[in-house]
């Protein structure tokens, strides 16, 4: 079955833009990737596979009523759905750039891949670091 | 007119027929006023997803990747 996994970090990079966009409208929006796919401005990134799992991190658009955004989803296995940034596409993170990537973007989501792949990871019953919601 | 451009027009004139160099010369016309915006909106947009894949390929981030799918496999044998 497949599932949208919303961790603790995640939670609290969206709490950022709780002006902009709630847990609802991420999930709405990834329930509309599963059954239509990526659409214009978004792309595949990356195929990682370690054995049989295969993890794939794509860039999705998100819109909700002028406020436009983006955020990175892991998919392992087909099965799980997990967000693990979400910001603005306000042109902050590419302004006055040429085609290169950005120190302090690339370290901030780092920080973001570590915080939400070690909420996977340490996540139990009796310590939950996330929530599973059935698509 | 700079050396890279004068370069991307010459690739550009050996790739597409004469009707779609002609259609490209008319689309820049019609939208050079919104030029910069889309140079910008484009040079953003590929920044991030260089940095995210960087920041994918970081040590760190791929042991954290390898350990996600050893639990997930773990989880969800076959």
């Amino acid at each position: 079955m497949k599932q949208i996994v919303i961790t603790h970090s995640f939670q609290k990079n969206l709490k950022k833009l709780r002006r902009h966009f709630t847990e609802q409208d991420v999930q709405n929006n990834i329930k509309e990737f599963v059954r239509i796919g990526l659409r214009k401005g978004e792309s595949k990134l990356k195929t990682e596979t370690f054995g049989n799992v295969t993890i794939v991190i794509v860039k999705l658009r998100i819109r909700v009523h002028q406020a436009v955004g983006r955020y990175l989803l892991g998919i392992i296995n087909e099965r799980e759905y997990v967000p693990i940034f979400i910001g603005l596409k306000t042109g902050f993170y590419g302004k006055n750039m040429s085609f290169n990537a950005s120190k302090k973007v690339v370290s901030m989501l780092e920080t973001a891949f570590e915080n939400v792949l070690i909420d996977y990871l340490e996540h139990t019953e009796e310590n939950p670091r996330l929530t599973r919601y059935p698509i | 007119m700079t050396k890279l451009l004068q370069k991307a027009f010459t690739i550009i004139s050996t790739r597409l027929n004469q009707k779609d160099q002609d259609r490209l010369a008319c689309l820049i016309i019609e939208n050079v006023a919104k030029l910069h915006q889309l140079l910008e909106d484009e040079i953003e947009e590929q920044s991030f997803d260089l940095s995210a894949v960087k920041a994918l390929e970081s040590e760190t981030v791929q042991n954290l990747l390898k350990k996600v799918a050893e639990k997930h496999g773990a989880q969800n044998p076959f």
